[in-house]
């Protein structure tokens, strides 16, 4: 049914990857594999300095009931250190990504049920993380400006007393709509498109402008360089080293677990004023005279 | 804020409660009921001076977006404010769904923007930071994606913990959880080929949908239940007088003979009930006597 979305093979970036790559569709025993990674604390609260990243593969290929079953999951590295890997993730990843490019030439493997061997093609389809780790992941900046990983070009980010926020969705209504014109959202009237994001050439130019970007305390790395405007990435992964990684149309998923946790968090923090997770304090207050709007609070 | 000469006062917002509605809000939430395995047991969430909501699990929180808050929030809040909670509950309850719809998901993409402004209208501006505005992404993301239980960290994070259990010797981590992952896989592999020998693959859900149980052909009772808990049920005749409207109301058997009497009605003739109609009603109350037992 064309309508129905019931598995990652009905979405969009899985028939794109078919069209891309006919070879690899036309053998159903070819795995889909999806790269999870988080960190956890293994001494619970006792201490704080300890992060351990483990990065699972999650085979697709099984029916919806059995996907995301933890049993599925394939532990494929395992990393241990002090803190949160950073940059340095790339290191940590090579041996995985060595693997996973002879995988994708291909794997003589024993098909047990014709009993003949066959060469086996796996593939990754996409990330699974939450957002800090995309940023560790992917080389992605996930704060400040350019925090939105899906608004590259112009982005709805806009000054505070005290922090960045993103307001202005506005932007994202037809040209049209007569919210655009009222006043009393940000004081302005609203006439700018919604943000875009790169083309697949920006892209590799933007790669391109951080290859030179090391993993460790390489001496280079010791003085912050200015970054130039625009720029929204921070380093070249080494998943960009996958062949089919820039042909795939979702590479890094936005988790949908920890969007709605937070947003929950910040509406009961603000509704039940609960000290400390309110978003309403006095320099909220101090943005809204900034504005010069809602004049009554 | 106000100038009162040598203090400043913070007027009262509209997204602010009061203390009656706090305790109105946390009330209601301590008396929700939810079916089995649905949700964790809200009421402990709230604090002790009934003015808080703490320790909220993130599932708690994908339940309270969703579910409780656009219904707690119903005649507590301001109506504005009430409404643009809903509907981002219910975006998110759209865009949880198991099976997604094409022509839903391009509604809700022009739906999203709009919500948003609603939520800009009532917030201040330090309210939105990036998760919320990651939220109009959703939609594009699920076209291309397909359902988002497949990409959330839900699955994840429930491994971590296994993980972090397989921790026994504090001063080898690592070690400890590549041996337990081992030995773990091996036990795996090997349970898959035992078919008369009950493991965790075969084991059957706490909760069964269908068990088939039905004593009778009519196709109300075909679907069986699974009864928990209290295993005798009491109810006075009124009770009983409900059970058998809604059986014979949601019976596909007995729609000829409604529309028969109904059509009787038309022409006033004196409704009588057929003789099937009275063998189908002794039928069904057997039927529900066997189920009360």
């Amino acid at each position: 049914m064309d309508n129905e979305l019931s598995h990652p093979a009905d979405g969009e970036a899985w028939k794109d990857f078919d069209r891309k790559y006919e070879w690899f569709a036309n053998d159903a025993r070819n795995v889909r594999l999806g790269l999870a990674t988080d960190g956890f604390n293994p001494f619970g609260k006792m201490s704080s300095s300890y992060s351990m990243w483990p990065v699972f593969l999650i085979p697709y290929n099984f029916p919806p009931w059995q996907c995301m079953e933890q049993s599925n999951f394939m532990m494929c590295l395992l990393i241990p250190g002090p803190a949160c890997p950073g940059k340095d993730m790339d290191l940590f990843l090579q041996p995985l990504v060595e693997e996973l490019l002879n995988l994708w030439s291909g794997v003589p493997t024993l098909d047990a049920l014709i009993g003949k061997e066959f060469d086996l093609h796996a593939v990754v389809i996409w990330c699974i993380h939450d957002y800090p780790a995309l940023s560790t992941l992917s080389g992605r900046i996930t704060r400040g400006y350019y925090a939105c990983v899906r608004c590259d070009k112009n982005p709805c980010s806009k000054r505070l007393r005290n922090k960045i926020c993103y307001i202005g969705h506005r932007r994202f209504l037809p040209a049209d709509h007569i919210w655009r014109r009222k006043k009393d959202f940000d004081g302005q009237t609203e006439e700018r498109a919604q943000p875009e994001e790169f083309t697949q050439d920006e892209l590799m130019q933007q790669l391109a402008r951080v290859e030179h970007v090391k993993p460790g305390d390489h001496p280079n790395n010791k003085k912050r360089k200015r970054v130039e405007e625009g720029q929204c990435w921070k380093r070249r992964s080494t998943l960009w080293d996958l062949p089919y990684w820039s042909t795939l149309k979702l590479r890094h998923n936005l988790d949908v677990m920890h969007i709605e946790k937070n947003i929950c968090e910040a509406l009961l923090g603000t509704f039940l004023d609960i000290a400390g997770k309110s978003k309403d304090s006095i320099t909220a207050r101090l943005d809204l005279e900034d504005m010069g709007i809602r004049k009554n609070l | 804020m106000k100038d009162d000469g040598n203090s400043y006062s913070i007027p009262h917002a509209p997204y602010k409660m009061t203390k009656a509605q706090i305790s109105a809000f946390c009330a209601f939430i301590k008396n929700v009921k939810f079916p089995d395995g649905y949700a964790s047991n809200l009421a402990r969430c709230v604090s002790v001076d009934e003015c808080k909501l703490q320790a909220l699990k993130t599932h708690d929180c994908h339940i309270l977006l969703q579910r409780i808050l656009p219904a707690g929030l119903r005649g507590i809040m301001h109506k504005e404010i009430y409404e643009a909670i809903a509907e981002l509950g219910n975006f998110f309850q759209q865009i949880c769904a198991k099976k997604l719809k094409l022509d839903v998901l391009n509604r809700m993409r022009g739906e999203i923007p709009i919500i948003l402004c609603k939520l800009e209208k009532i917030f201040p501006p330090a309210f939105f930071d990036v998760m919320v505005h990651l939220s109009i992404h959703l939609i594009d993301d699920a076209i291309l994606s397909g359902p988002v239980q497949y990409g959330w960290m839900y699955p994840v994070e429930r491994r971590l913990l296994t993980l972090k259990r397989f921790v026994r010797n504090m001063a080898r981590p690592e070690g400890s959880i590549a041996e337990a992952y081992v030995a773990n896989e091996c036990l795996n592999a090997c349970s898959r080929y035992f078919d008369d020998v009950d493991t965790r693959h075969n084991r059957e859900g706490r909760n069964r949908e269908r068990v088939p149980m039905s004593t009778c052909g009519l196709s109300i009772f075909q679907h069986g239940a699974n009864l928990l808990g209290a295993p005798r049920l009491t109810y006075d005749e009124k009770d009983y007088d409900r059970m058998v409207w809604y059986v014979l109301n949601n019976t596909t058997e007995v729609e000829p003979f409604i529309e028969y009497v109904l059509q009787c009605k038309q022409y006033n003739v004196l409704i009588c009930l057929s003789y099937k109609i009275l063998a189908l009603t002794s039928e069904l109350c057997t039927c529900l006597q066997d189920l009360q037992e």
